[in-house]
């Protein structure tokens, strides 16, 4: 058999190995009914607010109030005699809320409950107060629009100029940012799971006699990348399936920014992701191979280390223009997953995308034959724990 | 001399100041059972290792004729059942047949006919669809073994294979290996039952301490430890043999059983005095012979008794 078949057909077997379609499928209708679930509930807990709002108003006669049709505040001004009365309403719960006028402060509110309804109607009484003081000064109410109409401008950027971030734009990167770190701490689970388990069921011996080792962490590596890309298609699947169900149902969206209309840049964000996969399984395999016990092992601790150098992502969130940011979006591996970020909220020159992806793609290839080094003789080796230093002779020997 | 299909020269491997496997040289001949016995710890299954490409030797060399000419084995040539179970035990099994036979060269249909092939002849044609971990010990030592022999390999490594068997399945592991032998693999196991080596192999090399302590055939073994004739008498009446012990061809009388005497006789004494002698004082039921066993060889070769003098003729065995 060539390395290559052996290759594809470990990567087969670890794909069915991991992939189970019937929790895929699981998952997708669990997100559907739990998204359905708690639209439901917004929607009933909606329902109550629907209600009309009773407010009255008391001590400034002629205030000249104007509910919006759509508002479900129901404001009356009363005269401040009947103030007592009021609040014997408000108590009693007849009324929401009481608004007492005063010449020496703001005005006062008595409420029954949480009074949500504050901010609206802060609102129209503001607008109702406004109209008054612009009234006291003889301006007409059909003059106030043109007088209280705020200056916007109309903006047009230069060709190298990066606009602000728009609020799909802000949801996508996190979104991609939460991907990617869950793809690779689910990734390097399933390659630290997969190796320490053959190497404590004494699989190796049987596989390694059989195909060269090289091949078997080569197709370890392309299989787990594999089901990993699968289980984060599943969720991003479950994502836009989520969007287009709320859409359905009226619930306004942030519109998609145009990097999701991008064939090329997503081609190029999961070229860069699978690159970063590849890059930390080559990694995780090398640590697994010299792992005798999970269990008791203080080297599980290098789990983390993918996590931590992924989460870097956020700088790039934080600053997608600044220094440290171009940097680590070249050098790998930090580059899986600061150049994806980078590339969705930044423009960033062909060259440098160029030049990431090929250290990128450099690093995996020399990764992946150390980790078939490191593989071959650890995988063998039961009872006790190579130390560092024999690792780095093995790496050196590659 | 037939053709060999595996050599060893002079093969040495050492693991910090331990020298597992100490200068070892031996010949695999095509179509026989070869036997690697010897103590836990005796270098049998670094010498398999290195013999399976897993480990390297220090020194010496290791060269396969499996296709004719000399030459590095191709994986479909060679089949290793190892001595702790391989396989995964969470994974249907026969879904993980199919992949070590395609891992071994074979195409995924043919391996997938195999199998279940095998399955049905091991009576476990009703469990390819459950989980290893799921069948007993024994099955999944014969799980193990198929998948260390579905693809036919020429040379087949046995590491083990009857452990965890009962015995009436130690037998047909028995049948299997013979047929395997007679269908032109060679075999090369390594296993503590002494009685069903002896029914299996054609030569024999016992380890000791990284280094070979005895081998041959068993007719070569059994010619070599035989220092005095043995007869078994079953007897009834409570005869004890005491008279027997006086003459002058017996060298000792030994009660075996209830109703058993073993006489140890002078080499090449005649046996007919030694019967009559029996007769008179005996009420002789049955008479045979009991010539050296393997596990008997193998204790007193492994247990150092002469053992320059055992090294020696282990040499002139080979030689």
């Amino acid at each position: 058999m060539s390395p290559l078949r052996a290759t594809w057909e470990v990567a087969r077997w670890e794909f069915l190995r991991f992939f189970k379609i019937r929790e895929i499928l699981v998952g997708l209708v669990m997100a559907i009914v739990g998204g359905a679930g708690a639209f439901g509930l917004m929607r009933l807990a909606d329902r109550g607010s629907d209600d009309p709002v009773h407010i009255a108003v008391a001590g400034v006669p002629g205030l000249p109030i104007a509910v919006p049709p759509e508002s479900r505040l129901r404001i009356q001004s009363h005269p401040a005699e009947r103030m007592p009365a009021l609040r014997q309403a408000v108590e009693r719960g007849e009324l929401a809320g009481l608004v007492t006028w005063r010449a020496d402060g703001p005005p006062a509110l008595l409420a029954g409950e949480g009074a949500r309804w504050r901010g609206e109607l802060e609102q129209v009484l503001g607008a109702a107060a406004m109209q008054a003081r612009f009234g006291a000064v003889g301006v007409r109410p059909e003059q106030l629009p043109a007088l209280l109409a705020p200056v916007t401008l109309d903006v047009t950027y230069t060709a190298d100029a990066t606009p602000p971030r728009s609020r799909g734009e802000t949801i996508l990167t996190i979104l991609a940012i939460v991907l990617s770190l869950m793809g690779v701490f689910t990734g390097v689970g399933y390659v630290f799971i997969s190796i320490t388990g053959e190497k404590q069921n004494r699989v190796a011996e049987q596989v390694v006699a059989a195909i060269p080792p090289q091949s078997w962490v080569d197709g370890k590596i392309l299989g787990l990348s594999a089901i990993t890309l699968a289980n984060l298609t599943s969720m991003v699947l479950s994502f836009v399936l989520l969007g287009l169900g709320a859409r359905a149902l009226g619930v306004s969206l942030p519109a998609l920014p145009r990097a999701a209309g991008s064939p090329g840049l997503i081609a190029t964000l999961v070229l860069v992701t699978a690159l970063g996969f590849g890059f930390w399984f080559a990694f995780m395999a090398m640590v697994a191979a010299v792992v005798d016990d999970p269990n008791t092992s203080s080297r599980s601790g290098l789990l983390m280390l993918p996590i931590a150098v992924t989460s870097l992502a956020f700088i790039a969130f934080r600053g997608p223009d600044l220094a440290i940011t171009r940097v680590l979006s070249i050098l790998p591996p930090f580059s899986a997953s600061v150049l994806p970020v980078r590339m969705l909220l930044d423009r960033v020159p062909a060259w440098e995308v160029a030049l990431a992806i090929v250290l990128l793609a450099g690093a995996v290839w020399l990764l992946r034959r150390a980790a078939g080094k490191v593989f071959h003789l650890g995988m063998l080796m039961y009872g006790k724990e190579p130390t560092w230093g024999e690792v780095r002779r093995w790496m050196r020997e590659t | 001399m037939a053709d060999w299909i595996v050599s060893v020269e002079g093969v040495t491997k050492r693991f910090g100041a331990v020298t597992a496997v100490d200068d070892v040289s031996l010949q695999v001949q095509g179509g026989e059972v070869f036997a690697l016995l010897g103590p836990n710890g005796a270098g049998k299954s670094t010498l398999i290792r290195m013999l399976l490409g897993l480990q390297r030797p220090d020194s010496g060399h290791i060269a396969y004729r499996l296709e004719g000419t000399e030459g590095p084995p191709r994986p479909a040539h060679v089949g290793y059942l190892p001595e702790d179970r391989g396989l995964y035990p969470e994974i249907k099994v026969l879904p993980t047949l199919v992949y070590f036979g395609v891992l071994r060269g074979m195409e995924r249909r043919a391996a997938r006919t195999a199998a279940e092939t095998w399955l049905e002849r091991m009576g476990l044609a009703d469990r390819g669809g459950e989980p290893l971990k799921s069948l007993s010990k024994g099955n999944q030592q014969k799980v193990q073994f198929i998948s260390a022999v579905l693809h036919r390999p020429r040379f087949a490594v046995l590491d083990e294979p009857f452990s965890g068997l009962d015995p009436l399945n130690q037998d047909f592991f028995l049948g299997l290996i013979r047929e395997m032998r007679d269908g032109g693999t060679t075999v090369l196991l390594s296993a503590h039952q002494m009685q069903l080596v002896e029914r299996l192999a054609d030569h024999v090399m016992v380890m000791n301490r990284g280094r070979p302590v005895l081998r041959g055939t068993l007719p070569e073994i059994r010619q070599r430890w035989t220092r005095e004739t043995r007869l078994v008498l079953r007897v009834g009446g409570g005869g004890d043999g005491a008279a027997l012990a006086a003459h002058p061809a017996v060298l000792r009388v030994d009660a075996t059983a209830p109703g058993e005497l073993t006489l140890y006789l002078q080499p090449d004494a005649p046996l007919n005095p030694v019967l009559a002698a029996a007769a008179q004082s005996l009420d002789v039921r049955e008479v045979h012979s009991a010539p050296v066993t393997l596990h008997e060889a193998y204790v007193r070769a492994v247990g150092g008794e002469t053992a320059d003098a055992d090294a020696d003729a282990a040499q002139e065995v080979a030689a």
